[in-house]
């Protein structure tokens, strides 16, 4: 008897729980909240990191400038020059 | 998250062996700086190692461990058991309950899911990144594919590098994308109008019949001339870029874990160490965010993928890898100057290696180190992980029986039957290492899997169980409660009654001569039943 309701039960279930789960987005906080597993980071020693901040933020325009260098592939026209005396048109 | 054992509890919570990391978050931002290769390596050769001089929490860490006054910062999405629970960036899969040769050959869909046999291929575009030729495509079926294939004078070697590493990883736990290997005529292929492609310096171009013929002189052809290729369909979910090998993504309210802190990221090391993946950075992990329901804004969840191992084993994308990999890191500043001290009149034992063979490249055990092995540039992750993490990685990789490791190894369709043999016998020794290194009972007592059954706690020995250390030379002494220490032959501690209790563990495979430090259990009715509730491993 419970043979052939078991597929009419198995799409009833995955209905629901579609259902359930496509309500909308949890407030960070509250995710943060029922999260099994976190770390929380104390302020003291977000102080102490303060010198490598500083560091990363020296190091800022360095970031954007080998950023921009790889996405014109600046090796690549460097060593076209180089080798080829070819111009930006003609890689 | 878990307190040092205090004593044994007398009921304990459940353990957690599914972290609750996919709760409904509103969709993130794309972060493409993994993108960025140049940026990437100065920030972790350079700005990395100085953070730990700068950053002076860590400083005075790092000091007191030396000074033996604290001990190693341990990860922190670990359960009771010292496990690491499901969750979407890891899931248990081979090690805790076996998967079958079915399962582990077919890799991470569990069905078919190679392009259509027939009908037009479409091209999309280029492929973005990456070293390996090869484009986007639109089956018949309508499914996207990234298409890659071999170069010309190396057959084999990034397609097969591929098909297996990506299986192992899989069983591992891992998520990974799925790789087939595609066999197919260029008559099928067609080209999208809109299609584009990027030209050498990076400029976005139309896709034309020139460009297409360019990558195709790239391709290695079957004799019958056909393209063997790999093809990845795409993962589910909108791509979101890597995420950050340290830190949190704030974008992600669910990761509350720094990912350095993580002992899946951690841990990877011992796999990557396993199959050479040596491109192990930021730019080969990728986050889809997949959204919980088809409509739009839909509230849902980010997964983390581990991708491209067409530079694993011995492939190097488009060549063999230099041996030096894993070995060195590409720019290897003391390896530089330990080089210059000699004069370079010493030759490093990766400069000797002979070719294995040319589906394998380079890739090898006899000088495989688990412990000095490097990925191509400093993984901080890697670099974070601990005895414990590493302990995780090996009980991982050990899992891997050889029948196992021939079944995957034979997905790579390697057209000489002699690879088969020979990889599976360096895998087999890659594995054996790793066990030899990381269940050393010297640094960390090697038992686990403990059960209680009838009357006594039963466990296994790691490293007898992976054949680096004869069942004859172990011992094992326990007490109860800091009690008198009583000892055993066999990996048995006979209860006194069926009660929450606290037992302490120490190995011997010296026939009791010296002992391993000790493995804290404690025993407490978890739904019911009697069994091991918290452990406790301690490292030397």
């Amino acid at each position: 008897m419970k043979r052939p309701r078991a597929p009419l039960v198995a799409v009833v279930l995955a209905l629901l729980s579609r259902v359930a789960l496509a309500g909308p987005p949890l407030a960070p906080g509250e995710v943060r909240e029922r999260r099994l597993f976190r770390e929380e980071r104390p302020l003291w020693r977000e102080a102490l990191a303060l010198p490598y901040d500083a560091a990363l933020v020296v190091a800022w325009p360095l970031k954007r400038t080998l950023f921009w260098a790889e996405e014109i592939h600046l090796d690549d026209r460097i060593a076209n020059l180089v080798r080829f005396g070819r111009g930006e048109d003609e890689p | 998250m878990f307190a040092a054992l205090a004593g044994a509890p007398s009921v304990a919570q459940p353990i957690v062996w599914k972290d609750n990391d996919d709760l409904p978050i509103a969709e993130p931002a794309e972060d493409h700086e993994g993108d960025f290769i140049w940026w990437d390596g100065v920030r972790d050769m350079a700005l990395y190692p100085l953070g730990k001089i700068l950053d002076l929490g860590e400083l005075a860490h790092e000091v007191g461990e030396l000074a033996h006054i604290v001990g190693p910062e341990e990860a922190a999405n670990v359960n009771a058991l010292d496990e690491v629970p499901d969750s979407t960036w890891f899931i248990n899969r081979h090690a805790r309950r076996r998967l079958s040769a079915e399962a582990l050959a077919q890799g991470p869909s569990g069905v078919e899911t190679e392009p259509a046999a027939d009908g037009p291929l479409v091209i999309l575009s280029g492929k973005s990144l990456g070293m390996t030729p090869g484009f986007v495509m639109r089956d018949a079926k309508g499914d996207r594919y990234v298409v890659k294939f071999d170069a010309p004078q190396y057959p084999e070697v990034a397609t097969g590098a591929e098909l297996v590493c990506s299986r192992i990883m899989w069983a591992l736990g891992w998520n990974v994308p799925e790789y087939d290997l595609f066999v197919f005529s260029d008559r099928r292929l067609t080209i999208a109008p809109d299609a584009t492609a990027k030209d050498d310096y990076g400029r976005k171009v139309p896709f034309t019949t020139d460009i297409l013929a360019a990558q195709l002189k790239r391709a290695y052809r079957l004799p019958d001339g056909r393209i063997r290729a790999i093809a990845s369909r795409f993962v589910p979910g909108t791509t979101k870029g890597s995420p950050s090998l340290l830190g949190v993504n704030r974008d992600d309210p669910n990761d509350t874990v720094p990912h350095e802190d993580r002992r899946d990221r951690r841990g990877l090391r011992v796999a990557a160490a396993f199959i050479n993946y040596t491109d192990a950075r930021r730019g080969n992990l990728l986050d889809t965010f997949v959204p919980d329901s088809k409509e739009r804004g839909s509230a849902g969840h980010l997964v983390h993928y581990v991708i491209d191992f067409s530079s694993a084993l011995g492939a190097g994308n488009i060549d063999w890898k230099d041996p030096k990999l894993g070995n060195e890191y590409l720019v290897d500043p003391v390896k530089g100057l330990e080089r210059a001290m000699t004069l370079w009149l010493v030759e490093p034992a990766w400069a000797r290696l002979p070719l294995q063979h040319p589906a394998l490249g380079y890739f090898e055990s006899s000088i495989f180190d688990p412990e000095g092995w490097k990925p191509s540039y400093l993984n901080p992750d890697f670099d974070r992980a601990t005895l414990r993490d590493s302990f995780w990685g090996a009980k991982l990789v050990a899992s891997l029986t050889d029948a196992d490791l021939r079944v995957i190894v034979h997905t790579g369709h390697w057209s000489d039957p002699r690879v088969e043999d020979l990889l599976t016998a360096i895998l087999v020794e890659r594995r054996q290492r790793i066990a030899r290194v990381y269940f050393d009972w010297l640094r960390i007592n090697p038992i686990d899997r403990f059960i209680v059954q009838g009357s006594s706690l039963r466990f296994d020995d790691l490293a007898v169980s992976s054949g680096v250390v004869d069942a004859s030379v172990t011992r094992y002494r326990y007490r109860f409660e800091r009690g008198a220490w009583s000892s055993t032959q066999a990996p048995i501690v006979p209860l006194a009654d069926a009660g929450p209790a606290r037992i302490e563990i120490e190995t011997s495979h010296d026939a009791g001569e010296r002992w391993s430090p000790p493995t804290r259990v404690s025993l407490a009715p978890v739904e019911g039943a009697l069994q091991a509730a918290e452990l406790e491993r301690v490292t030397r």
